[in-house]
């Protein structure tokens, strides 16, 4: 798999990235980063313990770091529910099913940066 | 670039990461994981971190508070920020330059771009310091020099009089330490804080005189000859002389004081004193201040004449009048400042340096960079709309114009400049030859007139006249907007407008006018429907048949074009096209109606009714749509409501029966305005922007029982007729209860309701009753103006009659509650 493929299963933009970051080692080693980032776990938890400011903060800081690495599908459900959160003191109703998309995309990211780096 | 410190403060290791890799070449990089942690290492690495790369969204402190306490501790000046964030919502940015960042960068970003505007942040910054201190030293460097001036100066003279003491400086010193401590002191002081500097300088040449003295008298040893001691007062005269002669400098505000320092620091409060003999007030305030720092300090140091006496020594004397009388508040202040004066006798002036605060002042400003930033965000707005409106009229056909009083021009349309031939702006248009061959003189003069006798709540003209379109003359119909001058009455700032070439609808209308001319067809033959769902279509031929054969059931009947407004007109002497009149003069109104009937009828195609009121009389309309030649009209048939139709004729017809129903249904009887129904029915359910008032009639029920229920009802009807005749044809009067109305008005400006208000409750008030000597009525009235239900602003109305009813004859406007 290239960082090109990878970037369209993932629903990413490859050239977007690439303009930004002088070398595909470059992308590549800030990708494999992105399993230890904690805000993925730390948005999980704070939905668990409904600790509504903490999943914003970890969502919107999701966001930031999908925004960087052009994971366009990421950072696109990371945004809404980043929008649903923002302000609240509570997680509203739709928090579930955001949370679920967010999940979903990551998961997606996640598995095939692992087919990339195998 | 040295290796200095780069803070990056970002919660997410990989951010952080991404941010270093590109910036470890160049810099030393310290990591914080929140905000405290950046707070932390801002305060351990004081003065040695270069920049601060800040994330917004933290744990423990966000960016914000990272700032705020960089602010705080006033770090903030010293360490350029450079905030990155994945908002981008205006406020965030705002906020964020607000509170002292350098730069925003919003994610994603490009590593490189990223080091770039790190490197120019630090270089900025740098550079701003740089020149803060440059000029700083400069400044102060002017000012020392010119301290050393006046001793070196000062110095002289005394070298002469074989002092060798410090006496100059002495003098500078004590006279400044006097007049601050009179500022503190009292308020009247004709010596501002910005001028203290310069009167101490002023203060070294006092005995600037005694250059012309013979130094034999100024060096003996012993005491001076009456003749001797003579001389040696003229010093006073004499330096003044010197100032004064002084070929250059004269209008200088140091010379001002050095001259009255010169010659009268020798007066004395009492009159007593030398030159002159001034007394009191008249002593220049400067003189005064030196002449006692004179005498303290001629006490206080070593002269060849004598030894030099203590500082309580010194005051005791001088407070004792022993070497003359002083301004007793100056003595106040000289007991005030005694303890500087013993600790810090010889020490040089303790120079505050504020040239360092004012440069850096003048060089940074960070208020006005901040307001500018939000006024920049304001006119980029508005450019914004000025290029939606550019684009809009770029690429209409339509002849639009606009015309702006400053600055004096006139911008078109596309459409516009290409059929009159003319630029897309002209500037001072009534100059303009061009101009002047398209619309004619005639023209503009009669649009000026009109728009001088507008009133200011009229916003709408509109009007016909000839024009030259496409290099042939049309006649053209003219509708203006008119925009006020808010802060010039009587004066309008600008003219919106549209033309519309409507020769050719005239001349169809005129057409079918000669049609009639020669009948081919017998009226009676032609088939009339009048239905609902109908639409008529018949030949330009037949037009006027039409109308004739409802002329039998109609009082009048026309034909109406609503796009330019105008109709053929059956009347009893015949068909008439009334060009220069448009369809809605016939109700006397200056502009469409609000409910043109006849543009519903043809974009419908059903029949409408509606009810108008001119003046006293209310009519009748009925309006189905005809099609003559395929080009649809309306065909309104009007017909007034009069008294007679009330009663039961046998030749009272449906339509009378309709007539009548209409009338009873929302027609108030007594007062001859609309009713509770027709508010109900009509208005209550609007939305939209809307001025309203709501008027009530003081004492009613006061009235009644004191002159009688007749009165009662000739009160009504006469109020409601005074306040009709204030009203313009637009307006709606409602007859909402008892003694209660509501006064809808169209297109009212906010700032003209209250006068118009006014108005109408002073014509009630000046309401005379010949029948009812001593009856007086008076109302109370409650206006607003909202966007919204209509509903809501007849609420916000009654809240402000509630108001107005407490003080009775009174007009009240709601104000929102400032929360």
């Amino acid at each position: 798999m290239t960082i090109r493929e990878f970037y369209t299963l993932v629903g990413g933009s490859y050239d977007e990235v690439a303009e930004r970051f002088p070398s595909d080692a470059l992308i590549l080693r800030f990708l494999t980063m992105l399993p230890q980032d904690g805000s993925m776990e730390l948005l999980a938890r704070s939905v668990d313990a409904a600790d509504a400011k903490t999943a914003f903060r970890a969502v919107h800081t999701l966001k930031g770091v999908a925004l960087n690495l052009g994971l366009t599908a990421l950072a696109g459900v990371c945004s809404e529910m980043t929008e649903a959160l923002r302000g609240s003191d509570t997680l509203p109703a739709s928090a579930p099913a955001l949370f679920e998309a967010v999940q979903r995309e990551y998961d997606k990211v996640t598995g095939a940066l692992a087919q990339l780096t195998a | 670039m040295d290796e200095r410190k780069l803070l990056i403060a970002d919660d997410s290791e990989l951010n952080r990461a991404i941010l270093v890799s590109v910036l470890e070449k160049d810099f030393d990089i310290l990591e914080a994981a929140d905000g405290k942690e950046a707070i932390a290492a801002l305060a351990a690495h004081e003065g040695g971190i270069a920049a601060l790369l800040l994330d917004v969204v933290m744990p423990e402190a966000d960016g914000f508070e990272v700032l705020a306490e960089m602010n705080r501790r006033g770090w903030i000046d010293e360490v350029p920020t450079i905030m990155i964030s994945a908002e981008t919502g205006g406020s965030y940015i705002d906020r964020a330059f607000q509170l002292g960042a350098s730069d925003y960068v919003s994610r994603p970003f490009a590593p490189n771009m990223i080091r770039r505007r790190v490197i120019n942040a630090i270089l900025l910054h740098t550079k701003t310091q740089k020149l803060t201190g440059l000029i700083a030293d400069r400044f102060y460097r002017r000012e020392r020099n010119t301290d050393i001036l006046a001793a070196i100066l000062g110095y002289a003279v005394e070298y002469r009089s074989g002092e060798r003491g410090t006496h100059m400086t002495n003098v500078s010193r004590i006279t400044g330490l006097l007049l601050h401590r009179l500022l503190e002191r009292t308020d009247r002081c004709p010596i501002g804080p910005e001028d203290i500097e310069t009167v101490c300088i002023a203060s070294s040449l006092h005995d600037i005189g005694k250059l012309l003295i013979p130094e034999g008298i100024l060096t003996k040893p012993t005491a001076l000859t009456p003749g001797e001691f003579d001389i040696v007062k003229q010093h006073t005269r004499l330096g003044a002389k010197i100032i004064s002669d002084l070929p250059i400098y004269q209008n200088e505000t140091i010379i001002k004081y050095a001259l009255e320092i010169c010659r009268w620091h020798h007066e004395r409060w009492n009159g007593e004193g030398y030159p002159d003999g001034l007394k009191g007030e008249d002593i220049p305030i400067a003189a005064q201040v030196v002449s006692l720092a004179d005498a303290y300090d001629a006490l206080t140091s070593k002269r060849c004449y004598k030894e030099a006496l203590s500082h309580e020594k010194s005051l005791e004397m001088i407070r004792g009048g022993e070497c003359g009388s002083f301004n007793p508040l100056l003595l106040e202040c000289l007991n005030d400042i005694t303890d500087t004066l013993k600790h810090s006798a010889g020490a040089e002036a303790a120079v505050e340096p504020p040239a360092y605060r004012w440069a850096k002042e003048l060089i940074w400003k960070p208020d006005d960079s901040r307001q500018e930033l939000s006024s920049a965000r304001m006119t980029k707005q508005v450019e914004q709309e000025l290029s939606k409106r550019r684009f809009f009229s770029d690429l209409t056909e339509e002849f639009w114009f606009e015309y702006t009083r400053h600055p004096d021009a006139v911008a078109l349309s596309a459409g516009a400049a290409r059929r009159t031939g003319l630029p897309r702006v002209i500037v001072g248009p009534l100059s303009c030859t061009q101009l002047c061959s398209v619309v004619s003189a005639d023209t503009i003069q009669a649009m000026r007139d009109r728009l001088l006798c507008a009133a200011s709540d009229e916003t709408y003209l509109e009007f016909e006249t000839e024009l030259t379109l496409d290099g042939h003359p049309s006649l053209c119909q003219i509708a203006i907007q008119i925009t006020w001058a808010s802060d010039e009455p009587g004066r309008f700032s600008s003219l919106f407008g549209r033309v519309l070439d409507i020769g050719e609808r005239c001349r169809r209308l005129e057409d079918y006018r000669q049609a009639f001319a020669a009948p081919v067809l017998h009226p009676a033959l032609l088939p009339v429907t009048v239905g609902a769902d109908h639409v008529l279509r018949i030949t330009g031929e037949q037009v006027i048949g039409v109308l004739e054969s409802c002329r039998s059931m109609f009082d009048t009947v026309r034909l109406v074009d609503p796009e330019i407004c105008m109709q053929l007109t059956d009347t009893s002497d015949g068909a008439v096209v009334e060009k220069s009149e448009h369809c809605y003069a016939i109700w006397n109104k200056t502009q469409r109606c609000e409910h043109c009937i006849s543009q519903e009828v043809i974009r419908t195609r059903r029949a409408q009714t509606k009810v108008e009121a001119v003046g006293d009389k209310v009519f009748y309309v009925h309006a189905v749509c005809v099609e003559v030649d395929g080009v649809p009209y309306a065909l309104e048939l009007v017909s007034p409501i009069r008294m007679e139709d009330l009663r039961g004729d046998e030749d009272a017809s449906v339509l009378n029966q309709l007539l009548l129903r209409n009338r009873q249904v929302y027609i108030d009887s007594a007062t001859h305005v609309y009713n509770r129904r027709y508010f109900d029915d009509r208005l209550r359910d609007l939305d939209g922007e809307f001025t309203l008032a709501m008027l009530d009639l003081d004492h009613f029920k006061h009235i009644n029982d004191t002159y009688g229920h007749l009165a009662g009802d000739a009160a009504l009807s006469r109020a409601a007729q005074a306040i009709r005749s204030a009203i313009r044809t637009g307006d709606e009067l409602v007859r909402y209860g008892g003694d209660e109305f509501l006064l809808l008005f169209h297109d009212m400006p906010r700032n003209a309701l209250k006068k118009k208000l006014e108005s109408i409750r002073a014509a009630v008030e000046n309401l005379e009753f010949p029948e009812y000597p001593g009856l007086r009525i008076t109302v109370s009235i409650g206006g607003a103006h909202a966007v919204g239900p209509l509903a809501d602003t007849v609420q916000k109305a009654d809240q402000a009659l509630y108001h107005a009813k407490a003080a009775k004859n009174r007009t009240v406007l709601y104000k929102e509650d400032p929360q």
